[in-house]
């Protein structure tokens, strides 16, 4: 086991402010501090070479339990271990085996080229000449970030920019990488590139991946395993497919006709989502999908049909609406 | 537009120090001293001033102006998952250039006094001024990275280190001049007050014990209480969302 959390649990202080030049003058001199509990007593353990998917909503706590993970912060109570260190200690030995990554904070000198920075990393994490020369010929070639590393930093695109950051955290080769949505604002073809590079070195050095993301397409392409965190508290915690297939109970069936077919033709099969005479949407049990989709065949007369799992932004958003 | 930042800059820094110069000589038109500082010795004390100063300003502006962003706009968060000391790091990460070529001016009043002043250097008194230049310099910095550090607590407060930089001001003038509960302050609270004199009066021979005692224990107190209070901050320190 690489990652060990015990009950962790975390506050914030706050204080609020109503509008309006009064209420900032009383505000400056009496000011109520307010709490929120941002994780509330988390427990999970990850073992090596797991990608791990962080699901939440905005405020959940999921980028407050990566901060803890990687020791930005302290937490209020319970107990975490990294690599068997303690995070918040921030221990060289332990900061040299993990990289952190934000999609909203770069850790690039803003006025420099990429490669200044590689370079202060280098000297940072202690990487020997030539393994920094084979990570980073390497990493620009899987990336195609060779032409672009002695560009200013700011006038690079935000997906070259992404790419470079990715760079920079992993030519230390981390054991662990923490992943704050890296993809946040990216083109598809930027998101892809990114996802496979991820997928590959996760698989090639057996690096153990943490990744908190919006994009559901991010989850489903790169995670084994899903946490969905809400209002502070783990509320599932296991492999993506099981939860598509606890919570994903039905499978979409779309279907065009050949002819009209009549409505109550249609309701015997599933439930109907969209009817238009020439063509239909239904949803059928996960488990007979082999035998209804054979009738369908059978006694409709069908031009096309496609089936498909139920979305899992759908499944996320019905696990939190029920909550 | 870099240039004329830079020559606007300077221009500044120039016209800042030629008016402390006009300042004493208005000051000392008519009267030799000033509790026993007389305008040579006070011109010194103001060339070691502006040295510490555009030294200490050459390190740590760029550094100390920007320590309100790392609080409150949480970008201290990647520099805290590095492997290597965050408090050198937030202190050292810049440099500002503007600042260096100021320090020609101060290095040429200094070197223009101790040849009017007809001081005769031994290998010991520059050791010696150094030592008490470093320990002076540690002061200063570590005060300003004290006053910033109450950030942690307050998380915004724009342009903290101007407070540092107006007590650090009072050094520029002999200590011999304040008395009463100002000279308790400058000793007792904000120690500042024997950190200019002590050096120059090293380059003239002048060792006074107590305030040489003074200016090491504050200076390794200071340190030790920005590294404490660093520590105790860092526990405190929220991150922005």
């Amino acid at each position: 086991m690489i990652i060990s959390v015990k009950n962790l649990k975390k506050s914030y202080e706050y204080s609020e402010k109503g509008a309006g030049v009064m209420n900032a003058m009383r505000n400056l001199f009496n000011r109520e501090k307010l709490y929120v509990e941002a994780v509330k007593g988390i427990s999970f353990e990850i073992d090596e070479g797991e990608f791990v998917g962080f699901i939440g909503k905005n405020g959940a706590g999921k980028t407050t339990t990566l901060k803890m993970l990687s020791g930005i912060l302290t937490p209020a109570s319970g107990e975490v271990r990294v690599l068997g260190h303690i995070p918040f200690h921030r221990e060289a030995k332990l900061q040299k085996q993990f990289a952190l990554v934000m999609g909203q904070k770069n850790q690039l000198w803003w006025d420099l080229p990429a490669i200044e920075s590689f370079i202060l990393n280098k000297a940072i994490y202690e990487i020997p000449e030539k393994e920094f020369q084979e990570n980073l010929e390497e990493m620009s070639e899987l990336l195609d970030i060779k032409d672009i590393l002695n560009i200013q930093v700011r006038q690079l695109s935000l997906g070259e920019r992404m790419k470079c950051e990715l760079v920079a955290a992993l030519l230390h080769s981390p054991k662990i990488l923490f992943l704050d949505e890296p993809t946040i604002g990216l083109d598809v073809v930027s998101q892809k590139k990114i996802r496979d590079f991820l997928r590959d070195y996760n698989e090639r050095k057996k690096a153990t991946i943490i990744l908190t993301s919006h994009y559901m397409e991010d989850i489903r392409r790169l995670c084994n395993r899903v946490m969905i965190i809400d209002h502070g508290t783990l509320i599932y915690d296991g492999e993506y497919r099981k939860l598509q297939a606890q919570h994903g109970g039905q499978k979409t069936v779309e279907m065009t006709f050949l002819e009209q077919v009549a409505r109550q033709d249609l309701e015997i099969f599933g439930d109907i989502i969209q009817y238009q005479g020439s063509g239909a949407t239904i949803t059928i049990p996960r488990e007979k999908t082999a035998e209804i989709t054979a009738q369908l065949l059978k006694k409709l007369p069908i031009d096309d049909i496609s089936i498909h799992e139920k979305d899992m932004e759908e499944i996320i958003r019905e696990i939190f609406g029920r909550r | 537009m870099f240039r004329t930042h830079f020559f606007l800059s300077f221009t500044a820094h120039f016209l800042w120090f030629l008016m402390f110069i006009l300042f004493y000589t208005i000051l000392y038109k008519d009267i030799n001293t000033i509790n026993g500082w007389s305008y040579d010795q006070s011109l010194l004390l103001l060339s070691v001033f502006f040295l510490i100063d555009t030294t200490g300003f050459t390190v740590f502006i760029k550094n100390f102006s920007t320590f309100p962003e790392y609080i409150s706009e949480g970008k201290l968060d990647i520099l805290l998952t590095k492997p290597v000391d965050s408090q050198f790091m937030i202190c050292t990460r810049y440099f500002s250039l503007i600042s260096l070529f100021s320090l020609g001016p101060a290095l040429f009043l200094f070197i223009h006094q101790i040849i009017k002043m007809d001081l005769a250097l031994t290998p010991l008194s520059i050791a010696l001024f150094c030592i008490f230049f470093l320990a002076s310099l540690i002061i200063y910095a570590s005060i300003w990275f004290i006053t910033n550090i109450i950030l942690f607590w307050v998380i915004k407060v724009e342009m903290i280190h101007e407070f540092f930089v107006m007590f650090f001001r009072f050094m520029q003038f002999p200590p011999d001049i304040f008395g009463g509960s100002l000279r308790i302050f400058f000793i007792g609270i904000m120690p500042v007050l024997f950190t200019i004199s002590v050096p120059t009066q090293a380059l003239q021979g002048i060792f006074e014990p107590t305030s040489i005692i003074a200016l090491v224990v504050a200076a390794v107190i200071s340190l030790i209480l920005s590294r404490i209070l660093w520590k105790i901050g860092l526990k405190k320190y929220q991150s922005a969302a």
